[in-house]
């Protein structure tokens, strides 16, 4: 049991030693020689335990032998491995000396949040930069499920694994063997990625750009290499063409499987799908009047770009920044704060509660209403035309009550050591455990986290982590039900 | 005419408010010939013998007895008196204050009824026997005018106890063996005696018996104490500010906690755990307050004691005054204060809010998740005070958990419409204070007059949300099911 746990943890930390050679390669490329050496740094501080802790616990894995609690402290442990190791080349380069807050930047990269504390991005190198935004990429399929597709078994069954990790209160496979679907999700995520590179290229980005900007927006992440993101660009074309991939980014990634396998109507029915569709739409709408009649557009084009720029962006939890959201009325303010905690489809890249749950908890309240006129009805509660399981609702409302729970109980938190006010604090949670981005006020759109003490970046930081991992996952190993598993 | 057995039963209730709200009504009227309020004496005498009146001739009519009634038509009864009680005392206000426009009488009407206890003009512009039926309006709202119009209900008619429950707020896991007409009455008797204490109390304290009168009715029903100078009660003397705390405090509480204590003699701790909750969070967040006003303020130990609790009490138990200079506390106390608001005070009490006991489920089905996921087929049930709570039930109160949230948000989207939320923050604070009826925001704790200026839909959104807290949600959410008004219907 512990030899598979470790040995995991071994061959985990030589994959992400793996993932590092990437940025090395960007900073032979381009010449930054002290970053080269910090990453070669990062890689060999990586690699060298991971090869050690293998070799000593490589032999007698048995599949199977691990029991499912055990998916939920691998996959948490990783993931707090996975950016304390993601944080070494940003300290040894000296581009972010405080470990704090390299680990703040590194999950907010691997959770695809994309807070951030620097204050100056474009000065910093640009394998740096590259490094920053292919976390946010590695981060957003999932690194375990990475790691699940690539690698053989560890006697740990890679679908509790992937079902940790991956968003939605139900996951479902495209086929047989789990490996075999997160192989081919990862093939439709990369397929994706270069697709819009090749769409950014026309617009004006360079290939750099592109390659930087195509990685966060399909992880729904929202770094930029920019200090005003988006906005650099200035550019409709670019706008429009990222609104359209985060939009793709937030739907379910199984229905591109249904629709490729024949059955396109079968995908645009998908009541999750048609829900996420139809609160974009409504969300838009709202946003342009509002900014047509109060927040002083004149033009209808620039307010629909950067109304639908904006709620795409927000709601598929990627977090870019083209307008200045916070100057805007506080009706349109107060959608994109709403939006912020539905977020996007299940199974998707996307953070916060998600449309599934939002809907199923919606046709929960009138089955409540029914169920109080009519004391005695038999009914049940469907979705997709299926029956949900009276299990899977318990586990939706805990949700709710674990996420509503953790947004106090972090804003709380954070607030505790005097900085920042209400608004900022609360929407700066509620941003992190939605895996947004910028919230109101202090932490909007063109501010950051810096000012925050090192106690909240820690929390903050363990925040992301805990809405990525979509809370149960994360703070289950911190129960004694985990530990003493006989106690009841 | 013949009735069916619906019908029956609703004008059976509706009657009988009417005639509670008739005679309510009345001590006003003769508040109003006393100090010569010409202007309201008018509308107060017709509502008051138009309602005793009607409800009299309706009761004479018919023969109202119906014993087996439709769930719906206990909402129905509860939602429509409350409905017609609202529109009333509207009109009333409509008609008594030139400045008041249809929207602002309603929103003054809900805010008594409510117990949300907050005024669109200060108190020097109200008549006197406005301000009287103002508390004693508040009074009924926070009892529960169903529970009060019972009294006018003669005979073995109705078994009162699923009618009564749409009325009081809140989960009661407190099971009193009692039969229901016993508790009923027993539940009145208490508030009465409470408010007539509360008024003795105040009056030996050295207030006038006038304003004496409206601080305990208006303090049982936990509204806020508009009458003295607009709910800042910093300047009243020590012991009137701790009597008026104390009785917040009491009145915050589980009735079927103050009926054990007050009639029944015994009762086991192990059985109440609400409380106990709740007075921890009383205890700790004045106890953090303190410490930090201590440190940050250089404030006396037992000054800074004093006035946190007497704050958080006022807070916590969603009445709304202002009992110390809160305004210039540090963000933390606010902001420990503001998310207490939501969880408001006891079941069944007159507080508003989630309700202590809901979210102590909450966090038992926060528990019971992460167990499960650990021991996904283990058969353990939630227990709250020794009693399984059903699975229905555990659903059902998470669901409202996340229901009244997003009431809230949704209400301050609403809100957010106006010109006079100047951000985000304001229209989240003023959804708030309504939802909770605790009338009074966190952010900016004295005002004069504070909800004027509103424009009509901001008045009508905050009337509903008023509305919701106070009958929790539901009632109103029916109103727009088919199955609420058609029996045949099950949509």
């Amino acid at each position: 049991m512990k030899k598979n746990v470790l040995g995991f943890y071994g061959y985990f930390l030589i994959f992400l030693a793996g993932c590092l050679m990437v940025p090395l390669l960007v900073a032979l490329l381009y010449g930054e020689n002290d970053c080269a050496v910090s990453f070669l740094v990062s890689i060999v501080l990586c690699a060298l335990p991971g090869i050690i802790i293998y070799s000593r616990n490589s032999t007698g894995f048995q599949e199977g032998r691990l029991k499912a609690r055990y998916s939920y402290l691998i996959v948490t442990s990783s993931w707090i491995i996975a950016s304390v190791a993601g944080a070494l080349p940003y300290v040894i380069s000296g581009s972010i000396p405080d470990f704090a807050e390299a680990f703040f930047e590194t999950c907010s990269g691997f959770s695809t949040t994309g807070s951030t504390i620097l204050q100056e991005i474009e000065s910093l190198p640009k394998s740096i930069l590259f490094w920053r935004c292919a976390t946010q990429w590695l981060g957003g399929m999932g690194i375990i499920v990475l790691f699940v597709a690539l690698l053989p078994n560890f006697g740990i069954k890679a679908q509790n694994i992937a079902g940790a990790e991956t968003p939605g209160p139900i996951s479902s496979k495209v086929s047989a063997r789990f490996s075999e679907t997160a192989r081919l999700m990862y093939m439709a995520y990369i397929i994706l990625t270069g697709v819009l590179v090749l769409l950014l290229l026309p617009g004006g980005m360079s290939f750099y750009d592109a390659v930087c900007h195509a990685m966060t927006a399909m992880a729904t992440g929202g770094y930029s290499t920019y200090n005003n993101g988006i906005a650099h660009f200035n550019s409709y074309y670019i706008y429009w063409v990222l609104t359209v991939f985060m939009f793709i980014a937030g739907t379910n990634f199984n229905l591109f499987f249904v629709a490729i396998q024949g059955s396109p109507r079968k995908a645009l029915a998908d009541e999750e799908f048609r829900f996420y569709l139809l609160t974009v739409i409504t969300a838009v709408a709202l946003v342009v009047i509002s900014l047509m009649t109060e927040g002083g557009y004149t033009d209808f084009g620039a307010a629909l770009t950067d109304s639908a720029f904006q709620v795409v962006t927000l709601m598929s939890t990627t977090g870019y920044a083209t307008a200045n959201y916070i100057e805007w009325p506080a009706f349109a303010q107060m959608i994109l704060v709403l939006l912020m905690f539905t977020g996007a489809s299940s199974s998707s890249t996307a953070g916060g509660i998600k449309e599934i749950r939002i809907l199923i908890f919606l046709r929960m309240i009138k089955f409540e209403v029914k169920r109080l006129l009519h004391l005695n009805i038999v009914d049940d509660i469907r979705y997709n035309g299926r029956r949900m399981m009276p299990e899977t609702l318990t586990y939706i409302m805990t949700f709710m009550t674990t996420y509503i729970l953790t947004l106090v109980a972090g804003t709380l938190l954070i607030s505790l050591t005097g900085e920042g006010n209400l608004v900022s604090n609360f929407t700066a949670v509620l941003t992190c455990i939605s895996n947004v981005g910028p919230g109101l006020d202090m932490v909007g759109p063109e501010c950051n986290f810096h000012f925050y003490s090192t106690f909240s970046k820690y929390v903050l930081s363990f925040i992301m982590l805990a809405g990525r991992l979509e809370l149960s996952t994360f703070f289950i190993i911190f129960t004694r039900y985990f530990w003493k598993p006989d106690r009841v | 005419m013949k009735l069916t057995n619906n019908r029956k039963f609703f004008l059976n209730i509706f009657s009988a408010v009417m005639i509670a709200y008739g005679i309510a009504a009345m001590p006003s009227v003769f508040a109003a010939l006393y100090f010569g309020n010409d202007r309201s004496l008018i509308p107060l005498a017709i509502v008051s013998s138009a309602t005793i009146i009607c409800g009299i001739i309706i009761r004479h009519l018919y023969d109202l007895n119906a014993s087996v009634v439709r769930p719906r038509m206990n909402y129905m009864a509860v939602m429509m008196s409350w409905l017609a009680s609202i529109a009333l005392t509207s009109a009333v206000f409509y008609f008594s204050v030139a400045e008041f426009s249809v929207t602002t009488a309603i929103f003054e009407a809900t805010a008594c009824l409510t117990t949300t206890g907050v005024g669109n003009l200060g108190i020097e512009s109200l008549p006197e026997s406005l301000m009287l039926w103002r508390s004693v309006l508040s009074w009924l709202g926070g009892v529960g005018i169903i529970l009060i119009a019972f009294s006018f209900i003669s005979g073995r008619q109705l078994s009162g106890r699923a009618l009564v429950s749409v009325e009081v707020p809140g989960p009661d896991f407190l099971k009193s063996t009692q039969t229901f007409r016993y508790t009923y009455r027993h539940i009145i008797r208490l508030y009465a005696v409470l408010t007539a204490v509360h008024f003795v109390l105040l009056c030996i304290a050295g207030m006038t018996p006038y304003t004496s009168l409206l601080t305990s009715l208006s303090n049982i029903s936990t509204a806020g104490l508009q009458h003295i100078s607009n709910g800042d009660i910093t300047a009243l003397p020590g012991t009137q500010k701790a009597i008026i705390v104390f009785f917040s405090f009491i009145s915050s509480l589980n009735v079927s906690f103050l009926l054990m204590m007050f009639f029944r003699r015994s009762f086991s701790f192990r059985r109440t755990s609400e409380i106990g909750v709740y007075t921890l969070r009383v205890v700790i967040t004045s106890v953090v307050i303190a410490a930090v006003l201590c440190f940050t303020r250089g404030m006396g130990a037992a000054s800074a004691v004093a006035d946190a609790l007497m704050q958080t009490v006022s807070y916590l138990s969603t009445s709304g005054y202002i009992v110390s200079g809160s305004r210039c506390w540090p963000f933390i106390c606010e902001l420990l204060i503001l998310l207490q608001m939501f969880v408001g005070a006891c079941a069944a009490s007159t507080a508003g809010g989630i309700k202590t006991a809901r979210i102590q489920i909450g966090f038992k089905t926060m528990r019971f998740g992460l167990f499960r996921h650990v021991h996904p087929n283990a058969v353990r049930p939630v227990r709250i005070n020794g009693e399984t709570v059903k699975p229905e039930q555990l659903v059902g109160t998470n669901i409202y958990i996340a229901l009244f949230m997003l009431v809230y948000i949704l209400g301050a989207l609403l809100l957010s419409l106006d010109n006079k939320n100047e951000s985000v923050f304001d229209a989240l604070n003023y959804s708030q204070a309504m939802l909770t009826n605790t009338g009074t925001t966190v952010a900016d704790m004295t005002r004069i007059g504070g909800y004027s200026g509103f424009s009509p839909l901001s008045q009508i959104v905050m009337s509903i949300e008023m509305l919701c807290g106070r009958l929790e949600i539901y009632p109103f959410l029916m109103l727009f099911f088919k199955s609420f008004w058609r029996t045949d219907s099950n949509r």
